[in-house]
C-alpha cells in the first residue's frame, strides 16, 4: 500500500509561485475578484505563507509553500459530521465536495488553515471557459474544498499503468505543483518505499514538518538549513 | 372560501397535467436508430462508439461514421435517407444523452471495459436488442447500484475512486 507524501526543499525554493498558478489551473479553482479577496475569501489549495524572522531593521522574510499537509492524524476529519472528509487508505485526506454540507467545522479545526469554504458560486473570466480541467469537478457554493494531491492524476496514472500491464512507477503520479516547480524544489512519492526520493529526504538532517508538536503527523516535509 | 376552493381545484388540475406531461414526455432523437438490425448485420459496438477502450467516454456516432456504410441505400427505410440528407447539408446529429454521469462523478469506460473486462450490457442492459431509440434509461445508474457491483467484484469503494 502506498503512502503518498511530499517534500519541499526551502533552500531551493525561490518563492516564484509557479506551484500556486499550476494548482489554480489544474484544479479549477475559482477566481473571486479583488473585493471578495479583501475579505479573506480567496481559495488557494497551495499558498505561500510568509515567515518573518528577526526584528527591524534585521528582518528576514521567507515564503513557505503550504499545500494540505495530508496529516496521518488529521484534526479536520474527526469533526466532519457527514464523512465528507476522511483519511483514505493511501494517506490522502479526501474531501468529497458533493457530500459536504458546508458546516465549516473542518476549516476551523485545521491548524494549517488549508481548507477553504466556497462563499460564492465559482466564476471564471469568459476567456478561461475552455481552459477548465475536465477531470476535476467544479465545486458549488457552500462546500469546503482543499488540496487532494491531484488525486485525479493518480486515477489516470493507475489506469494507464494497468492498461500497459505494468506497476505504477514513481514518475507516473506527480501533482501539478510538483510538476510545475521550475527550481526542482518539490518532490513527491511514496513514503512507505524506503528507497523513494521523498522517503530518503524525509529522513534527512534538514527535514522538519510544520507544527510538529500538535501530533498531526503531516506527510508534507520541509527541508531547510537552520530553521 | 370560494376563491380558495377554486384555487385548490386549479392547483390539483395543474399538478395532474405536470405529472402526466412528465410521464409521457419522450426523448426525441434525430434518427430512429435500430440497435438490433445493426447488431444482426454484424456491426460491433466499437465501430460506432469508438472510444470506450481508450477513453473515459465511449463516443456517439456522427454522420461521418454512419455515411461510411450508408453512402448508397442499404434498405428501403426512409430513416436511412435522413443520414444522406444530414451529410449533404453538412449538419451533425444532436443525440439526446440518456446516460450521463454528473460532474462530480469520475467514470472511465476504459477502466471498466478494458481493465475490469466488463461487457457493455453489464451497465447498459440488452441495448443491442432495442429496435427503437430508448425513451428513458433502462438502467438506473445510482450510486448504490455502482457500489453494489464494486462490492461484488471486490473493486474499491473508497469515495475518492469516483468522486474528485
Amino acid at each position: 500500500m502506498h503512502r503518498w507524501g511530499m517534500v519541499i526543499d526551502l533552500d531551493k525554493c525561490t518563492a516564484c509561485q509557479t506551484c500556486v498558478v499550476a494548482c489554480l489551473a489544474e484544479n479549477n479553482i475559482a477566481l473571486i475578484g479583488p473585493e471578495e479577496s479583501a475579505k479573506g475569501r480567496t481559495i488557494h489549495w497551495i499558498e505561500l505563507v510568509p515567515y518573518i524572522q528577526g526584528e527591524y531593521p534585521h528582518v528576514k522574510v521567507r515564503l513557505i509553500p503550504r499545500p494540505c499537509m495530508h496529516c496521518d492524524h488529521p484534526p479536520c476529519t474527526k469533526v466532519c459530521p457527514v464523512y465528507a472528509t476522511y483519511l483514505n487508505e493511501e494517506g490522502i485526506v479526501a474531501q468529497i465536495n458533493y457530500r459536504c454540507i458546508g458546516c465549516r467545522y473542518c476549516t476551523t479545526a485545521c491548524p494549517y488553515t488549508v481548507k477553504y469554504f466556497n462563499w460564492y458560486e465559482p466564476r471564471w473570466p469568459d476567456e478561461m471557459r475552455g481552459a477548465l480541467n475536465r477531470d476535476v469537478s467544479i465545486r458549488t457554493k457552500g462546500v469546503v474544498e482543499k488540496c487532494t494531491f491531484c488525486h485525479h492524476r493518480l486515477l489516470k496514472a493507475r489506469e494507464k499503468a494497468k492498461a500497459e500491464g505494468r506497476d505504477l512507477l514513481p514518475e507516473d503520479y506527480v501533482p501539478a505543483c510538483v510538476e510545475a516547480c521550475p527550481s526542482g524544489a518539490m518532490y513527491f512519492g511514496d513514503l512507505n518505499d524506503p528507497f523513494s526520493t521523498v522517503s530518503q529526504l524525509s529522513r534527512e538532517r534538514r527535514a522538519f514538518r510544520l507544527m510538529e508538536d500538535l501530533g498531526t503527523e503531516p506527510k508534507v516535509y520541509y527541508l531547510s538549513e537552520g530553521m | 372560501m370560494r376563491l380558495f376552493l377554486i384555487g385548490l381545484v386549479i392547483g390539483v388540475i395543474l399538478v395532474f397535467i405536470f405529472i402526466n406531461f412528465g410521464l409521457t414526455s419522450r426523448l426525441n432523437q434525430p434518427l430512429l436508430f435500430n440497435h438490433k438490425i445493426h447488431k444482426e448485420a454484424g456491426v460491433e459496438c466499437i465501430q460506432c462508439h469508438p472510444f470506450f477502450k481508450e477513453q473515459r467516454f465511449s463516443g456517439m456516432p456522427n454522420v461521418t461514421i454512419c455515411i461510411e456504410c450508408h453512402k448508397d441505400p442499404v434498405t428501403q427505410n426512409p430513416e436511412e435517407e435522413k443520414i444522406r440528407e444530414f451529410y449533404k447539408k453538412g449538419k451533425v446529429f444532436r443525440w439526446n444523452r440518456i446516460y450521463e454521469q454528473p460532474d462530480h462523478v469520475f467514470f472511465s469506460h476504459r477502466r471498466h471495459v478494458v481493465l475490469a473486462k466488463m461487457d457493455c450490457k453489464d451497465c447498459h442492459g440488452p441495448i443491442e436488442e432495442s429496435e427503437k431509440p430508448l425513451t428513458k434509461a433502462w438502467v438506473k445508474m445510482t450510486m448504490k447500484w455502482c457500489m453494489e457491483c464494486h462490492t461484488k467484484k471486490k473493486a474499491s469503494n473508497d469515495c475518492l475512486v469516483c468522486h474528485i
